[in-house]
């Protein structure tokens, strides 16, 4: 009783020989800990990334659209138009030559 | 001594009792409490995983309808701090009106500060969804630029079906709503488009941000399917263009309908429909061409004319006597349009489009038996059910000897195009399979069901009937509607660069049980259906204009014709395939071909494409310039600091060699580069300013 309670067990048991391996757990112990947050800190990256990457994709799906939209051949005859261009649709197609090797 | 003990024995106690003290709370948490959890505490839920829907896509893949994400932006008006919102509500205001523009900024002031009052945090700001550059735009507005939590910004991404070209077909690729009602592709490929939604489990983390638990399972998305139509986009906007500027040519006209169809296949390469709506506009906002069946009026003499020559009957060189172009039978009269045509030949009647011809071959032929005649169009497979992609098909009607509908004058009014009720698409797929030569195909919207360009279901051409005729019939009824427009109704739209053949079609259309009410009002559907080129069809199409009521006239060889010539014309000026190539000897000494400056590798890669290209030798170096001699290339090299030649170059590359070497560029002029100052070799230090200019000079050997 006078052992435990005067502090006399930690010398006399041996934990002392044993201070490198807790020591040695102790480090383990963090090392988990710093593992653990690491994880989630990539975790969340990852999450941010994706997000952004699906703004990204937004962001291209909706200006592809728009573009797509200028790109209709009415469209542009009509900014052809506004420019004052003289360009006119072909009426006739591209004549064909057929080469002999 | 005693005293330790004393305390010892208080510090027990009071250890023990604190133990008794833990175990009575957690009994109680555990079998009595009842705890409220607010949003707060929750640190784990299940999330879905969206997935994205496929596209519509038209034949080149070009997207026709796609989900893009939109943003609806809202404000938590409690969150910014009173300092803030006093300095710059005002610039705001005035930013948010001028963004939206539905409202003033002294309105979207005293929208915000009430909003503020009233402890609203979850505003809605503007009258629509903005797409994501502007969402970007909007995130640097005054207060909002401190982000959510200090500036009170929420966004909400929304995924909306968008048509990047806007009305183009959209009766045919559709919509569908929240609760899975729609029309068109959209809807009847819903279950393909959808995808399969996924789910995993996240976990709050320190700072309030969510992560996925790894050690629970999770369920990836499946992205829905992308239809690949049969819709040629060029064609759908020659084929609506057409439509639109005929349309406006009359306030009488409530409706209109092209459809396209490639002739081997059956393919629906252009599908328009446009019912004017309210404001006098017109729109795709009813299915005409599927949807709509009606008595198709003269169109329908095709198949009469197949009937007659397929029993021998008649040749196309057969008398018929048209009259003063009016004969009574029966209890119906039919006339003609002008004065009577008199004794004229089958092929004429056909050409010129005769009712009382028509009328009377039926009747002279098959009025002793006219259950063969009737058998004859069933057996052309005229009135077919297509089970078609899209819902909203017409049901066809025909009658039969034997009906109750049927009449001692339904025989005569039958053959030309009365008394059956069919849509414009059905006489298309008729007027196709005459094209191909008696081989009717299923006409059909969708080509395959794929993603990322990988087939998954192919729903492809199909054959409704391998010959509605012999081949024989088929070359005869070819040749009369080649002659409508070359002699016919259909003359307008003869054109001497490639050749057309068709049939017109005027027909009246029933209304309130009459042809024609008590004041001489009628409605008119004016058709031309038929195919080209003539000797070797690659397109078949019909056009159909729906009148209002009215006095007036709408042939079928004056309206629809024309609109069937527009499209016509901008399919054949992209098809070089269609006339024959042109009779020019290629000989040997065709010399080298005449060679620009610029980069050696592209220079030579180009080369490869071209007659006699391997005979010029190139360096494959980085620049090749002209040498002095102007007749062979050579490698240069580019130093830092002098002026390299440029001459003979095309713009693209001399810009791209000056401004590269930090030089401020001026031109004039197109084609190649013919002078540069200062003079190449010139040492010039950056940022200073070369011109060039260039010229239109080609060499001819």
């Amino acid at each position: 009783m006078n052992e435990i309670l005067g502090g006399q067990i930690l010398l006399h048991s041996g934990i002392l020989q044993h201070a490198r391996f807790v020591l040695f757990v102790f480090v383990l112990v963090i090392f988990y800990i710093a593992l653990n947050f690491s994880v989630e800190q990539s975790l969340r990256i990852e999450r941010r990334n994706n997000a952004e990457l699906k703004h990204l994709k937004s962001d291209y799906t909706s200006k592809a659209a728009k573009l797509q939209y200028h790109s209709k051949r009415g469209e542009v005859e009509i900014r052809l138009q506004k420019l004052n261009s003289t360009l006119k649709p072909p009426v006739n197609p591209p004549a064909r030559i057929i080469m002999e090797e | 001594m005693k005293k330790i003990i004393k305390r010892i024995y208080f510090i027990y106690a009071f250890v023990v009792l604190l133990g008794f003290v833990i175990i009575g709370q957690i009994i109680y948490l555990q079998f009595f409490a009842e705890i409220t959890v607010t949003d707060a505490d929750i640190s784990f839920r299940q999330e879905e995983i969206e997935a994205n829907r496929g596209s519509i896509l038209a034949r080149d893949s070009r997207p026709l309808s796609t989900s893009v994400p939109y943003y609806q932006i809202r404000m938590d008006c409690v969150v910014p701090d009173k300092q803030l919102l006093t300095q710059e509500i005002d610039q705001l205001a005035k930013e948010l009106s001028n963004f939206f523009k539905d409202k003033s900024a002294a309105a979207y002031k005293n929208q915000i500060l009430k909003a503020r009052k009233e402890g609203k945090r979850y505003m809605a700001i503007g009258n629509r969804l903005v797409d994501y550059s502007e969402m970007i735009e909007i995130k640097q507005f005054p207060v909002f630029k401190y982000g959510s939590l200090k500036g009170g910004i929420i966004t909400e991404q929304k995924n909306r079906r968008n048509n990047p070209y806007g009305r183009l077909a959209y009766r045919t690729i559709g919509f569908i709503n929240s609760n899975g009602v729609g029309a068109g592709l959209e809807a009847s490929f819903n279950h393909d488009l959808q995808g399969i939604p996924g789910r995993q489990t996240v976990q709050k983390v320190l700072g309030g941000e969510w992560i996925p638990v790894i050690s629970e399972k999770s369920l990836q998305p499946h992205d829905g399917y992308d239809v690949l139509t049969t819709l040629d986009i060029d064609i759908q906007e020659a084929a609506e263009n057409a439509l639109k500027e005929q349309l406006s040519l009359s306030e009488e006209i409530e409706g209109a309908t092209a459809i396209v169809m490639e002739v081997k296949t059956g393919a629906i390469r252009a599908i328009a429909n446009m019912k004017k709506g309210k404001g006098g506009s017109f729109d795709e906002s009813y299915n005409y061409a599927i949807g709509h069946a009606t008595e198709p009026g003269s169109t329908f003499k095709l198949a009469t004319l197949v009937a007659l020559l397929e029993d021998g009957y008649v040749t196309l060189d057969s008398k018929i006597d048209a009259g003063d172009g009016k004969w009574r039978y029966s209890s119906a009269s039919y006339s003609d349009v002008g004065k009577g045509l008199g004794e004229i030949t089958v092929k004429e009647a056909f050409q010129k489009s005769s009712n009382v011809a028509f009328a009377k071959l039926a009747v002279e032929h098959y009025a002793n038996n006219e259950k063969r005649f009737v058998d004859r169009i069933m057996n052309m497979k005229i009135t077919e059910k297509f089970n078609l992609e899209i819902k909203g098909a017409a049901g066809t009607v025909i009658y039969t000897p034997g009906d109750a509908m049927w009449s001692g004058v339904s025989l005569p009014s039958m053959a030309i195009g009365y008394a059956t009720m069919l849509t414009p698409l059905h006489t298309l797929t008729f007027y196709n399979a005459i094209a191909n030569n008696g081989k009717m195909m299923k006409p059909y919207f969708v080509e395959n069901i794929q993603k990322n360009g990988e087939v998954y279901k192919k729903l492809g051409p199909q054959e409704i009937s391998g010959s509605i005729c012999s081949k024989k019939t088929v070359e005869l009824v070819k040749a009369a509607l080649r002659g409508v427009v070359e002699e016919g109704t259909g003359k307008i739209i003869q054109d001497n660069r490639y050749s057309i053949s068709g049939k017109t079609g005027t027909a009246r259309i029933a209304f309130d049980g009459k042809y024609i009410d008590a004041q001489g009002y009628r409605r008119h559907q004016a058709t031309f259906a038929g195919f080209f080129p003539s000797e070797n069809p690659k397109y078949s199409a019909i056009v159909v204009l729906y009148s209002s009521k009215t006095r007036g006239n709408f042939y079928g060889g004056s309206w629809s014709a024309p609109v069937f010539k527009k499209i016509a014309d901008k399919i054949y000026a992209n098809s070089p395939d269609w006339n024959s190539p042109l009779d020019v000897k290629i000989t040997d000494s065709l010399g080298t071909p005449p060679l620009l400056a610029g980069r050696g590798s592209e220079i030579k890669n180009s080369l490869t494409y071209l007659p006699n290209g391997s005979s010029v030798k190139i360096k494959e170096s980085d620049w090749v310039v002209k040498d002095s001699t102007k007749s062979k290339l050579v490698a240069t090299t580019i130093e830092n600091g002098i002026i390299p030649d440029v001459r003979d170059m095309g713009l693209k590359d001399a810009l791209y060699i000056l401004e590269n070497m930090g030089y401020r560029v001026t031109f004039s002029g197109k084609g190649k580069v013919t002078s540069q100052y200062p003079q190449p070799g010139t040492s010039l230090t950056r940022n200073q300013l070369v011109e060039i200019k260039l010229k239109e000079i080609y060499e001819t050997e």
